[in-house]
């Protein structure tokens, strides 16, 4: 039977490692299609099995992508594995096919599968069949017939021999290029010989540049230390003038406020900010951003919008932002890890973050202040609750 | 099927309180909740017949603040109730506060059918 012949190879070239309780059926489709394949739960028989058969493509199949990640780096890291050639694709579950994709897409691993639920075996297949061909595709792959090819319809079995005959084709003309570009060579080699002559000559008028430069810095040096003095008082002078200017708007801003307070008649209103402050709104569901973003805006906040953990990094790094709102449970990266982020950060350890939530347990509360979170506001509140929690952080 | 929810179909003081009263602004975010109501439907029944509770989950709490938010109390409880299921992996209850949702958004649709004549 093809799938036993390839589960008992012994010089494996194709390795799937997992953390299996439960059997996904991935193992039992690459070794339908591959000659060369072994599967090993994580531990040291894996580790060894690794280092001796040094496969080409390793599958790696565990609870979740960071585990993935992890098993890969410790690997390499702590066991010196995966020192050759090779290429990694991830089967992982549905629920973090973002993240797959995300991971891949970066060229961390090759490609990933989404093998729990397994719908879609055909893929992990064309997966195999690709990387095959990187290597050597007799050595790895079992003989198949195109069973779903209906060899009497003949439009699709003619339709098939022609796109082959052009790929021949395109082969023929790429070897044809290389060997034109072999003959070439000799004629490149003639104007390298050029070209090293031409490199001495300019390194000789780099040399005569370089000293030239030299004595002109020595004789910028004795004009600066002449000229210090002078810059020392100038800068003296700056710094005088910037300390009144300071001054004169925190006085004039005071004013501001006093004159807010006295002209404002409903002491039920909502205090008006003094300059816009700017807020990063980040919620993954849209119609409950809008409305945030549109009570922020009524009260003259300036408002950009996220939808995860991931694009409000992005945008924090790009921008400066007086607060934070944020949903904790979001997709990609939920509003706990991206406070880690953000502390970790240079400038924004002491950035206001609050909260959106509609959890009131009071011990989750104290674990997100731990991680840097300054307030919250409940899922749904009233408009002058919010506007009250957002005032409070930026004052 | 009984309405097992104990919470309102509807209440609208919830949304006015944080968007004010403008009816026109409260109807466009009451089409756009069912839109999305629509689309995480598909988006359950998919999850719930591949047995992935985690997205599942996910899904209920994505719906579950917009609904909150436009004021849906009894769809929002369902909502939270179906998070429960998913991380107690309990399938049959999943798919009977399916059911459920689906219809105290039918019920709401004619709530707020009735209240806008």
């Amino acid at each position: 039977m093809k799938v036993n012949s390839s589960i008992i190879c012994r010089h494996p070239k194709v390795i799937m490692i997992h953390d299996h309780r439960e059997d996904s059926g991935a193992a039992a489709i690459i070794s339908d299609c591959v000659r060369q394949f072994r599967s090993f739960r994580i531990g040291d028989e894996a580790v060894k099995a690794i280092q001796e058969y040094q496969p080409y493509i390793l599958l790696i199949e565990v609870e979740t992508v960071a585990d993935a990640l992890r098993h890969y780096v410790t690997l390499v890291k702590e066991f010196d594995c995966l020192q050759h050639p090779h290429h990694v694709v991830l089967l992982c579950p549905n629920k973090e096919v973002g993240l797959a994709y995300d991971i891949c897409s970066q060229g961390v691993f090759y490609d990933y599968f989404v093998s729990r639920p397994m719908y879609e075996k055909y893929r992990l297949k064309s997966i195999i069949n690709t990387l095959a061909k990187s290597y050597d595709e007799n050595e790895l792959l079992l003989d198949k017939s195109a069973e779903y090819i209906d060899e009497n319809n003949c439009d699709i079995v003619e339709l098939i021999d022609e796109i082959k005959a052009m790929s021949s084709q395109v082969e023929e003309t790429i070897a044809d290029c290389k060997t034109s570009i072999k003959q070439d060579l000799s004629a490149e080699q003639h104007a390298e010989q050029v070209s090293d002559t031409v490199s001495e000559l300019l390194n000789k008028i780099e040399g005569d540049i370089h000293q030239s430069l030299a004595k002109i810095m020595a004789g910028l040096t004795q004009h600066k230390e002449k000229n210090l003095d002078g810059k020392n008082l100038l800068e003296q002078a700056i710094k005088q003038r910037s300390t009144q200017q300071i001054d004169k708007l925190a006085k004039l801003k005071a004013k501001q406020k006093t004159d807010t307070l006295a002209n404002s008649s409903d002491p039920t209103s909502v205090e008006p900010v003094e300059t816009a402050a700017k807020i990063l709104l980040v919620e993954d569901n849209h119609i409950y951003r809008d409305m945030i973003k549109q009570i922020l805006q009524k009260a003259d906040y300036k408002v950009d919008e996220s939808a995860d953990g991931m694009e409000a990094l992005r945008q924090v790094k790009k921008s400066k932002y007086d607060l934070i709102i944020m949903d904790l449970f979001m997709p990609k990266l939920d509003g706990l890890n991206t406070t880690k982020q953000f502390r970790k950060m240079a400038n924004k350890k002491d950035l206001p973050i609050i909260a959106l939530t509609s959890n009131k347990n009071k011990e989750l509360v104290q674990k997100w202040v731990k991680y840097g979170i300054n307030s919250y506001i409940m899922k749904p509140s009233k408009q002058e609750n919010i506007l009250a929690a957002v005032d409070k952080a930026l004052s | 099927m009984n309405q097992i929810s104990p919470l309102p179909v509807y209440d609208k003081e919830v949304i006015t309180s944080l968007i004010g009263d403008d009816p026109t602004l409260i109807r466009k975010y009451q089409n756009q909740f069912f839109h999305q109501a629509k689309l995480s439907l598909r988006s359950f029944v998919s999850n719930y017949r591949s047995q992935d509770s985690g997205a599942l989950k996910e899904g209920a709490h994505f719906l579950k603040t917009s609904a909150k938010a436009i004021g849906a109390l009894a769809c929002a409880d369902l909502l939270e109730r179906l998070e429960q299921a998913c991380l107690n992996k309990n399938a049959s209850l999943q798919k009977e506060l399916l059911s459920q949702i689906q219809l105290s958004l039918k019920e709401l649709q004619s709530v707020l059918s009735h209240e806008s004549k």
